[in-house]
C-alpha cells in the first residue's frame, strides 16, 4: 500500500519519464544553475529539479541538498504533480500531512516548499521545480522582487 | 512564483534538450559506423597487401564525425590496384549522404572500367545528374600496376598529391588543371602514366591536410608537407609515417581541424608477390 498520492494518468506520465531518458544522462549542470537562478530570486537555502519516478524522486539539478534522491513517499514534489498549479506549504510543522516527514523532521530541515509542476504536455506532470526553505515563509508575488515585468510577454497560464 | 513559473518552462525545455540530444548523438554514433563501414576495413587491406608489394596506411577524420571525405583501394587485376581520394563540398549529414552515393556510384563503374580516366569520366557524368548546383567532389584516383612498375593517374580538382618513383628520388608534386566531379558533364578528364619502382610511394590526401588550421596559419602547407615526407626516415612504413604526420599537424593540443581531414600513404614496398587475390575486372 503506497503512502503518496499517484496521478490517474500514473502510466502515462511514466512512459514520458521513459522516453525523456533522464536516468541516462545524470544530474543536469544546466539544471542545476537554474536552480541556483531560482534559489536567488526567491531567497532559499535549496532549490531542486526533482523527476517523480514509480518508487523515487531523482533530482535532475539541485542546490543545498547533498543527496541525489529520495523515496517518493517523503517527497513533497509527489504531491506538487497531481494538479498544474503551484504547491506551496509554507509551515511543514503545522501541516499534518508533512508534520511527521523524515525531510521535515530531519535533514533537511524542510518548514517551507514551493514546488511548481513540470509539464511537458497537457496533464502529464513529470516532476516539480521547488524552492525550499529551512524556516516558515510565504511565497508571494511580494516575496520576489523580480517579477517578469507585466509587459514581457510571459503569461504563466499558457505556456 | 511566476518567475519560478518561467523557469519551470525553462526547465521543461532543459530536459527535452537532454533527451534530444541522447538521441541525436545514437543516431550520429550508428551513422559513423556506418560511414567508417565504407572504408576499406583492415581485413580487405590486409587481404591485398599480402598479395601486392604495397604498405597501406591511412587517417580519416571528419570533422562532425562524419562527413564528405572517402578513400578506397580495389584490385583491379593481377597485381593491379586502383587507389582513390574524394572530397565533397560541406560538412556533415548532407556531405555524409553524398560520399555514401558516391561509394556506390564508384564500386559500381570501377568494375567496367578499371582506369582512372574512364573513371573518373563515367563519375562525372553520374554526379552531374544527382547533385544540386553548389556541390561537387574533388576526386584523386591512381592505378598501380606492379608488374608494369607504372602508376596511372587522373585527378578532378583535387590538391596536388605526392609521389615519389622510387626510394632513389625525392617527393614531387602530382597535380593536373581540372575540374572538380559534378560541374561540367563533358569535361575531358585526363590520365597520366608516371613510373612507380621498388621504395615508390603515393601520399593522397584531401585539403582538411594543409589547411588545418585555417591558412595562412596552415601547418602542413603543400610545401611542408613534402619536405616533411623527404626527410623522413626512409625505413619508416606507411603506418609510422603516417602517425608521424598526423602527430605533427597536432602537436599543439589546441589544434583544431575545421574540415574533414584524409591522409592515404601507399608505399611500393619491392617484389611482386606470385599469388593473385581475386578481382573482378
Amino acid at each position: 500500500m503506497t503512502s503518496f498520492p499517484i496521478p490517474s494518468n500514473e502510466r502515462e506520465r511514466l512512459k514520458e519519464l521513459r522516453r525523456l531518458r533522464f536516468d541516462e544522462w545524470g544530474a543536469s549542470a544546466a539544471l542545476s544553475e537554474l536552480c541556483a537562478i531560482a534559489a536567488k530570486l526567491l531567497g532559499t537555502s535549496i532549490s531542486h529539479v526533482s523527476l517523480v519516478d514509480e518508487n523515487e524522486q531523482i533530482f535532475g539539478g539541485q542546490v543545498g541538498l547533498d543527496v541525489d534522491r529520495t523515496a517518493r513517499e517523503v517527497a513533497f514534489c509527489a504531491h506538487t504533480i497531481m494538479t498544474s498549479k503551484p504547491f506551496v506549504v509554507e509551515n511543514a510543522d503545522s501541516d499534518p500531512r508533512f508534520s511527521l516527514n523524515p525531510l521535515v523532521t530531519d535533514k533537511p530541515g524542510i518548514k517551507s516548499y514551493l514546488g511548481i509542476p513540470l509539464e511537458t504536455s497537457p496533464g502529464i506532470r513529470i516532476g516539480a521545480l521547488c524552492a525550499v526553505d529551512r524556516k516558515p515563509r510565504s511565497f508571494s508575488e511580494n516575496d520576489n522582487p523580480y517579477s517578469p515585468r507585466p509587459d514581457c510577454g510571459f503569461n504563466p497560464q499558457q505556456p | 512564483m511566476t518567475t519560478l513559473i518561467a523557469l519551470g518552462q525553462i526547465a521543461v525545455s532543459i530536459l527535452n534538450s537532454h533527451s534530444m540530444s541522447l538521441e541525436l548523438d545514437e543516431q550520429l554514433a550508428g551513422a559513423i559506423a556506418l560511414q567508417n563501414d565504407m572504408l576499406p576495413s583492415e581485413a580487405r587491406i590486409a587481404q591485398i597487401q599480402a598479395h601486392c608489394p604495397l604498405d597501406l596506411s591511412s587517417y580519416c577524420n571528419q570533422r562532425d564525425g562524419i562527413g564528405g571525405d572517402i578513400w578506397g583501394i580495389e584490385v583491379t587485376g593481377p597485381q593491379r590496384v586502383m587507389i582513390y581520394i574524394a572530397d565533397f563540398t560541406g560538412h556533415g549529414v548532407a556531405a555524409a549522404l553524398n560520399a555514401a552515393r558516391f561509394h556506390s556510384f564508384v564500386h559500381m563503374i570501377w568494375q567496367r572500367t578499371g582506369r582512372p580516366e574512364p573513371l573518373l569520366r563515367k563519375l562525372n557524368q553520374r554526379l552531374c545528374e544527382v547533385l544540386p548546383t553548389g556541390q561537387f567532389a574533388t576526386m584523386f584516383c591512381a592505378t598501380i600496376d606492379f608488374v608494369m612498375e607504372t602508376m596511372e593517374y587522373a585527378s578532378a580538382g583535387a590538391p596536388p598529391q605526392l609521389y615519389r618513383a622510387s626510394s632513389q628520388h625525392p617527393f614531387e608534386v602530382i597535380s593536373q588543371s581540372s575540374l572538380p566531379l559534378g560541374i561540367l558533364r563533358d569535361f575531358p578528364y585526363e590520365s597520366k602514366a608516371i613510373p612507380f619502382h621498388a621504395g615508390g610511394a603515393l601520399i593522397l590526401y584531401t585539403d582538411g591536410l594543409v589547411e588545418t588550421p585555417k591558412p595562412p596559419k596552415s601547418i602542413l602547407t603543400a610545401d611542408r608537407l613534402r619536405e616533411f615526407l623527404d626527410k623522413a626516415d626512409q625505413n619508416k612504413d606507411a603506418d609510422q609515417l603516417c602517425q608521424s604526420l598526423v602527430g605533427r599537424l597536432f602537436a599543439e593540443p589546441k589544434t583544431k581541424a575545421f574540415d574533414d581531414v584524409t591522409l592515404v600513404i601507399a608505399k611500393h614496398t619491392g617484389s611482386v608477390r606470385e599469388s593473385i587475390i581475386d578481382y573482378e575486372v
